[in-house]
C-alpha cells in the first residue's frame, strides 16, 4: 500500500506488474498442477506396468506352482515401490494373496494383468492386480507444480528487478530531473531545461524541447503582460487619484437607498476623518448622514418617478449653529449592467457658502456695534410670534436712554459707543434667555418678552433694567458716565394686536415717562391714561438725599 | 498378410523336417499296475513342473527326470529352453516348499524306477520302450 501511495512512478508500475504476475502465476500454477496430476497418474500407470513386467515371470511361476511364498515375495517386492498402494495375486487354483501399504482416501483405478503359464499355452492361470498410490501422484504433481511456481517467481522477480532499474534510469530519473528543473525555473532562477544527454532523440528529449518552447512562449507573454500591466497600473493610478482627490463625494446606492460604494472624499465631506473607519456599505445613506433624512428620501422618490436629475442643498446630521454643515446633493437613477436599479449621486461641500450666507444674514439682521437684532429682524420675529398660537402674554418694552446724547457730545462717539455696547450687554443680562433685545437705532432699544405670565414679570424686568442702567459706567480713571432709561410698556393684546400698534403704544408711554421726569416706566391704562412708575428712581433719589 | 502367413507356414514346415530328422521320439511311461491309460501333454507338464501332482485317478504321481533326455523332454513339453526350466526350479526350490522331480541318469534307470514304483512317471527314448511299462504320451 505504501508503494501505491508512494511518489515514485516506477515503484507503482512494478507493483502493478508484480500483482498481475502473481495472478498469472497462480492461474498457471493451478493449471500446471492439474496437468502434472494427470501426468503423474499416467507416469504411475507406466511405472506400475513396468513393475509388472519385471515381476511377471515370478508372479506367473508363483501362480502356476500355487506357491504362496513366492507370491508373498512378489507382493512384498511390489509394495516396496512408492507408486504401489495395494497388490493382489489370485490364481485359478485358489491361491489369493493381498497386501496393502498405509491408507488411501482417494479411490484409484486398479491395474490388472492376466498371468499366464510360464510354459506354453496362453491360458490365463491367475491375475495380478495393483492399485496405484494416490499420494505418490499427488506429491509428484505438487512437487512439479511447486517447482514450476518457484521457477516462475524467480524469473518474474528477476525480470521485475531489471525492469525497476531500467524504468528508474530511463524514465523516472530523467523525469525527476525535468521536474526539478521546472521547479527551479518557477522560482525564477533558471530559464531553460538543459537537454538530456541520453534522451536527445526519444520522447523525453521531445518533452524537454516542447517544455522549453512553452517556457519561451511564457517568457514572451509574461513580458508583454508586464508591459500591459504597467500601463494599466498607471491608468488605474491616475483614475484612483482622480477618484480619491476629487472634491466631489461620489456614491452609489441600491434601490432601497443602502450604500453600495462611495469615494473617500465622501467621508471628509460628511465630517469623518480618513482614519475613522466606519462600515458604511449596506447602511441607509439618508439616515446615516442627513439631519432630515426625509428630504433625501423625497429626492430618491422623485428621481425614481420623474427619472431626472434631482438637486438640493441638504443639512448634515452633525450640523450645528456654530458650525453649519451643508452639502449640495445631485441624485439620479441609473440601471446598472446587471439590470439593477441604482442611485448615483454627487455631494459637494457647501458649508462655507452656507456659512457666508449665514454671516451675511446675521450682519443684515444684527446691529454692527452692539450685536443686537436690528429693527426689521426684531419686528419680523415679533410678527411671526404674534401670528403663532403662543402669542398670549407678550410684552413689548420700548427704551430710550436718558443723558446719553449729553455724554456722547461731551466725551465723543467712542465713549458713546462703549456706553451703548455696555448697555446692550446689561439689557441682555436682565431679560430671560428667550427674550429678544433689539437696537432700534441711536439710543433707542426694543425688548420683546415672550410668555410673560404673570404680567408683573414684565414690570419686574423693567425695574431691574432701570436699576442696572442707572449704575455709573466707568470708561477710565477720569471718566465715569451716568445715564438713565425711560421705558414704555405695551401688552399684547391689550395695547394692540399688531406690531405697529404695540410699538406705538409703548412709544407713547415712553414719552410720558420722559415728560414725567425720566428713569421710570410707563404703561397705558384701560382708560387710555398713561401711568408712570418711577418708584425705583425715587427710591434712589431718596437714598442720595439721605 | 498373405506373405506373413506363408512365411510362418514355411518356417513351421522346415522346423518339423529338422526336428523329425535330428531328435528322437520321447515317450512318457508309467507303471502297468497303475490303471492310468494315457495322459495329455498338459497333465504331464503339470506333474513334472510340480503344479499338480495328483493323477486323474486320485493317486499322487512321482515324476522322474533323467539327465540324458532332460533338455529335449522339457523343450518338447513346454517349448522352453532348459535354462528357463532350471530357473523356475531354482525359484521354487529356494522357498523350500517344492522340489524338482527326482533325477535318474538314463533310460534304463528310468525304466527301473517306473517298474519299481506304481505311481512313478518317467520319460525315455521311444527306441527303448518295452512291455514292462505303459506308454502314456508320445512327444514328437
Amino acid at each position: 500500500m505504501k508503494l501505491l501511495n508512494g511518489k515514485n512512478l516506477h515503484h507503482k508500475l512494478i507493483f502493478y506488474i508484480f500483482l498481475a504476475a502473481l495472478i498469472f502465476i497462480s492461474v498457471v500454477t493451478f493449471i500446471s498442477f492439474r496437468i502434472e496430476m494427470n501426468h503423474a497418474n499416467q507416469k504411475a500407470a507406466i511405472m506400475i506396468n513396468q513393475l509388472i513386467e519385471t515381476i511377471e515371470p515370478t508372479a506367473a511361476i508363483a501362480v502356476y506352482s500355487n506357491n504362496a511364498q513366492v507370491a508373498q515375495d512378489v507382493l512384498n517386492g511390489l509394495l516396496r515401490n512408492d507408486v504401489v498402494y495395494k497388490a493382489v495375486i489370485t490364481s485359478d487354483q485358489g491361491l489369493s494373496l493381498e497386501k496393502t501399504k498405509g491408507t488411501q482416501a482417494e479411490h484409484q483405478k486398479e491395474i490388472i494383468r492376466e498371468l499366464f503359464s510360464p510354459f506354453g499355452d496362453r491360458k490365463s492361470i491367475g491375475q495380478l492386480s495393483i492399485v496405484p498410490n494416490a499420494s505418490f501422484s499427488l506429491s509428484e504433481a505438487k512437487y512439479a507444480a511447486l517447482a514450476n511456481a518457484i521457477n516462475s517467481f524467480i524469473l518474474v522477480g528477476l525480470t521485475l528487478l531489471i525492469m525497476l532499474v531500467v524504468i528508474h534510469s530511463l524514465f523516472s530519473k530523467p523525469l525527476m530531473r525535468i521536474s526539478n528543473t521546472l521547479r527551479d525555473i518557477l522560482a525564477g532562477e533558471q530559464q531553460r531545461i538543459a537537454p538530456l544527454e541520453n534522451n536527445k532523440n526519444d520522447e523525453l528529449g521531445g518533452l524537454v524541447v516542447n517544455i522549453n518552447k512553452i517556457l519561451e512562449l511564457l517568457t514572451t507573454k509574461l513580458s508583454t503582460q508586464q508591459v500591459l500591466r504597467k500601463r494599466v497600473e498607471i491608468a488605474e493610478k491616475k483614475l484612483r487619484n482622480i477618484f480619491q482627490s476629487t472634491s466631489a463625494g461620489l456614491f452609489l446606492l441600491d434601490k432601497e437607498g443602502k450604500v453600495v460604494t462611495c469615494t473617500p472624499t465622501l467621508f471628509k465631506i460628511l465630517g469623518y476623518e480618513d482614519n475613522q473607519l466606519i462600515a458604511i456599505n449596506g447602511q441607509d445613506f439618508a439616515t446615516l448622514f442627513f439631519k432630515e433624512p426625509s428630504q433625501f428620501q423625497q429626492m430618491m422618490q422623485n428621481a425614481l418617478e420623474l427619472e431626472q436629475l434631482e438637486a438640493q442643498d441638504l443639512m448634515l446630521h452633525n450640523d450645528t449653529e456654530e458650525n453649519p454643515l451643508w452639502v449640495h446633493c445631485l441624485l439620479s437613477k441609473i440601471v446598472d449592467a446587471f439590470g439593477m436599479t441604482r442611485f448615483e449621486g454627487v455631494i459637494f461641500d457647501i458649508s462655507k457658502r452656507i456659512a457666508t450666507e449665514k454671516a451675511m444674514r446675521y450682519e443684515a439682521n444684527h446691529d454692527a456695534l452692539t450685536g443686537l437684532l436690528r429693527r426689521n429682524a426684531a419686528e419680523l420675529q415679533l410678527r411671526k410670534h404674534l401670528a403663532s398660537a403662543k402669542s398670549a402674554s407678550t410684552i413689548v418694552l420700548l427704551l430710550d436712554l436718558d443723558g446719553f446724547k449729553k455724554a456722547n457730545d461731551t466725551y465723543g462717539h467712542d465713549v458713546g459707543d462703549i456706553v451703548l455696547i455696555k448697555t446692550a450687554r446689561l439689557l441682555e443680562s436682565c431679560v430671560r434667555h428667550n427674550d429678544i433685545v433689539c437696537r432700534l437705532g441711536g439710543d433707542e432699544f426694543l425688548i420683546i418678552l415672550f410668555n410673560c405670565d404673570p404680567i408683573s414679570t414684565g414690570f419686574t424686568i423693567a425695574e431691574e433694567i432701570i436699576t442696572a442702567i442707572k449704575m455709573p459706567v466707568t470708561i477710565n480713571a477720569e471718566v465715569t458716565i451716568n445715564i438713565g432709561v425711560s421705558i414704555g410698556i405695551a401688552l399684547f393684546p391689550m395695547h394692540g394686536t399688531t406690531v405697529e400698534n404695540l410699538i406705538k403704544s409703548a412709544d407713547e408711554a415712553m414719552y410720558e415717562v420722559k415728560r414725567k421726569g425720566k428713569n421710570g416706566y410707563g404703561i397705558k391704562n384701560k382708560n387710555g391714561v398713561i401711568s408712570v412708575n418711577r418708584a425705583s428712581a425715587q427710591k434712589r433719589q431718596q437714598n442720595t438725599v439721605h | 498378410m498373405y506373405f506373413n502367413t506363408l512365411k510362418k507356414i514355411f518356417t513351421a514346415a522346415v522346423l518339423c523336417f529338422f526336428t523329425a530328422d535330428t531328435h528322437a521320439e520321447i515317450v512318457v511311461i508309467g507303471n502297468l499296475k497303475n490303471d492310468l491309460k494315457s495322459l495329455n501333454s498338459m497333465q504331464v507338464e503339470s506333474i513334472f513342473m510340480g503344479r499338480k501332482r495328483p493323477l486323474p485317478n486320485g493317486r499322487v504321481a512321482l515324476p522322474i527326470d533323467q539327465s540324458g533326455l532332460r533338455p529335449e523332454f522339457y523343450e518338447k513339453l513346454t517349448a522352453r529352453p532348459i535354462e528357463q526350466i532350471n530357473a523356475y526350479w531354482a525359484i521354487l526350490t529356494f522357498t523350500g516348499k517344492a522340489s524338482p522331480p527326482m533325477l535318474s541318469p538314463d533310460d534304463n534307470a528310468v525304466l527301473g524306477m517306473v517298474n519299481k514304483h506304481r505311481d512313478a512317471i518317467g520319460y525315455i527314448d521311444s527306441k527303448n520302450v518295452n512291455n514292462s511299462v505303459r506308454v502314456l504320451l508320445r512327444l514328437n
